[in-house]
């Protein structure tokens, strides 16, 4: 199956609350959630509606919620943050909430399109995003699209008894365009319209096929 | 309260509003005046007394850097720390840059450390500096900062882009490097305890 027909982006709405709420109460994919790893199922919750729930369409956002979606449902979640009009910045946080497709192709095509829309959409000129020293295929993802590792945060997050490091790193958008240009030759249906044209033609076929 | 030669340190209140606007200067980017999105805030005195007014201010997280004579030349934070860790952002500004290099930024800066290292018990103190701020970077340089590294091409101002440096000190560095109470610091001021 080409990778176009794995993986799309779509905005997150409230129907998605359940599945992003059983991702949250798992452990594993909450040792890399940031923040901290004691707030209850219910604050969890609180805020996950709070990530989800309607906003004025006419209100300009300062962040973004996506779902990362496949042909077998949701696969994680996906956050544009602090967006900044102003520096035309933000930060991004990218959980792969479902296990079975927890690898490094999903992850992969899901950050490639998001950053499609960040740059090419929202016209962004840097994005940032903060992993855990521990989340090693996360940061290997930034740095094979290109991103550079501009801070590392000694002893910085809590996790079971342990400090870990953090890494800050920003990927501007020359960065992006070397990528996209890397990104059309090998893979031309990768680009963020490819998968709009796909989701369309799947939708028009489960149409009919009622 | 007087805590050196020449600085007092007390808390702000609502009635500080007019003269600090004058320290959100717009033809001077700093650092302290970033918003979580990085971006320059430059609010107005009614704003501000509206800040100042605020249940965490009043509680102590603004403080107000004054001279001998009462006038203003600063201010600084620590915000609190999230509860799972025990470091601390600084924000810190002098309204006039040479004093970074002179007793009131010495005195003041040691002011704060005490009072996040010794009060407070923080394991480390972090702080952001824009590449504009080379009096401000000094200073913290004095004070046992080390570079975390440098996000570029952050904030956006005066038609550029500004790169913006983190910077931390770790307690044990603190405490190792910390001049006995009442031995004379880099500004030969006396080191006090903090409140």
């Amino acid at each position: 199956m080409p990778i176009k027909q794995r993986v799309f982006i779509r905005r997150a709405d409230r129907e998605d609350l359940n599945t992003v709420v059983s991702w949250m109460e798992d452990p594993d994919f909450q040792q890399f959630l940031y923040g901290d790893a004691t707030r209850s199922p219910k604050q969890l919750r609180e805020q996950i509606i709070g990530m989800l729930g309607r906003t004025n369409p006419n209100a300009i956002p300062s962040s973004l919620f996506l779902l990362i979606d496949t042909d077998n449902g949701p696969a994680g979640l996906l956050s544009l943050q602090n967006i900044s009009w102003r520096n035309r910045s933000c930060s991004i946080d990218l959980y792969i909430g479902d296990k079975s497709v927890r690898n490094s192709i999903v992850a992969a095509m899901a950050f490639f399109r998001s950053m499609q829309y960040a740059f090419d959409e929202l016209n962004m000129h840097r994005v940032s995003a903060f992993i855990y020293a521990f989340n090693r295929p996360s940061w290997r993802i930034m740095e094979l699209s290109g991103a550079v590792r501009e801070l590392t945060l000694k002893d910085h997050v809590a996790r079971d008894g342990e400090l870990h490091d953090m890494y800050g790193y920003g990927f501007l958008r020359p960065e992006y365009e070397k990528l996209r240009a890397r990104y059309a030759e090998r893979y031309p249906d990768a680009t963020l319209e490819a998968m709009a044209r796909d989701l369309a033609e799947r939708n028009a076929r489960e149409e009919a096929a009622g | 309260m007087k805590v050196g030669e020449c600085v007092h340190i007390r808390m702000a209140d609502p009635d500080d509003a007019e003269a600090l606007v004058r320290f959100y200067d717009p033809t001077i980017a700093r650092s302290m005046l970033l918003d979580v999105r990085r971006e320059l805030q430059y609010p107005t005195a009614d704003e501000l007394r509206e800040t100042l007014r605020s249940k965490e201010v009043r509680a102590g997280l603004l403080y107000i850097i004054e001279d001998d004579a009462g006038a203003l030349r600063g201010c600084c934070a620590l915000k609190p720390p999230a509860p799972e860790v025990t470091y601390s952002e600084m924000l810190f500004g002098l309204a006039q840059d040479e004093d970074y290099a002179g007793p009131i930024g010495d005195e003041a800066m040691a002011w704060l450390l005490a009072s996040a290292f010794v009060k407070r018990r923080l394991s480390k103190v972090m702080a952001q500096c824009l590449e504009t701020e080379a009096g401000y970077r000094g200073l913290l340089a004095r004070h046992g900062f080390t570079s975390d590294g440098v996000q570029r091409e952050v904030v956006y101002t005066g038609g550029r882009y500004l790169a913006l440096e983190t910077l931390s000190v770790v307690r044990d560095a603190y405490l190792a490097r910390r001049p006995p109470v009442d031995a004379p610091t880099a500004s030969n001021a006396k080191v006090v305890s903090p409140p």
